[in-house]
């Protein structure tokens, strides 16, 4: 599916996250380190949480639908992310 | 072209001419921070240098740099040299995100499945130079849900 939003934001380690969220709201998760070693990070269970939740909401089991996604953002401290999406149903 | 006056400030206008492929459509940009060149002892100029991503629907994506100089009284506009970062590929671009490090710039680049990320250092004499690391993630399919694949970074 096509990723309609990257979020770059640092964590506590020095490292920066960079989260892509896709057009049916599945996420991924990697890891840049300070010596620039990409790694793929298992999502943590709070968003695969919240972004599951939406889907439900917005896609009712039977039916198919997308999101177009317009814009994220993140806070400087990574503690508030903001999504402006659009729920399409087909 | 660069044109400047005092009530409207500088103003910078030019032709980027990407190498032909036949498929010339641009599908997205990203302008990266502004970020200081390191300049020798004897400059006397302020050079300010900004990197504009942009990727084709051929799946290639090209790098440009536009430096701003200001000395005494005069500043000036220019865009100073661009290569192609990466060659047309099937898959198309889906996003170009620019993000300042305390080192340098982080251009992210998404395609379907695939996050390159093109490492730029400001301390080195060639901001267009880079390291490129890519990575495959989850292809989710709304056909065939989700595919578990072999992560490669």
């Amino acid at each position: 599916m096509l990723t309609l939003a990257v979020i770059i934001a640092p964590s506590t380690h020095g490292n920066l996250n960079i989260l892509l969220v896709s057009q049916l709201l599945p996420i991924s998760l990697f890891s840049l380190s300070a010596n620039n070693e990409l790694n793929h990070m298992p999502s943590p269970p709070e968003m695969e949480i919240f972004f599951s939740n939406k889907h439900e909401q917005y896609i009712p089991k039977g039916t198919k639908g997308i999101f177009r996604i317009f814009g994220a953002n993140v806070s400087q401290n990574a503690a508030v992310l903001n999504l402006y999406f659009e729920y399409l149903p087909s | 072209m660069n044109r400047y006056s005092q009530a409207q400030g500088l103003e910078f206008e030019v032709d980027w001419k990407l190498p032909d492929s036949g498929a010339g459509i641009i599908t997205h940009v990203a302008w990266s921070p502004w970020f200081d060149l390191p300049k020798p002892n004897s400059s006397k100029s302020a050079n300010r240098t900004s990197i504009l991503a942009a990727s084709r629907m051929d799946g290639s994506v090209h790098l440009g740099l536009i430096a701003h100089s200001s000395t005494a009284g005069a500043q000036k506009i220019q865009f100073s040299a661009m290569r192609e970062l990466l060659p047309p590929q099937r898959i198309s671009i889906a996003k170009l995100v620019w993000i300042r490090r305390k080192d340098g710039l982080i251009l992210a680049i998404a395609r379907n499945g695939m996050l390159t990320l093109s490492i730029h250092s400001s301390r080195g004499p060639e901001p267009l130079a880079s390291q490129l690391i890519t990575c495959r993630h989850n292809n989710f399919s709304p056909v065939a849900g989700s595919v578990p694949i072999q992560d490669i970074c």
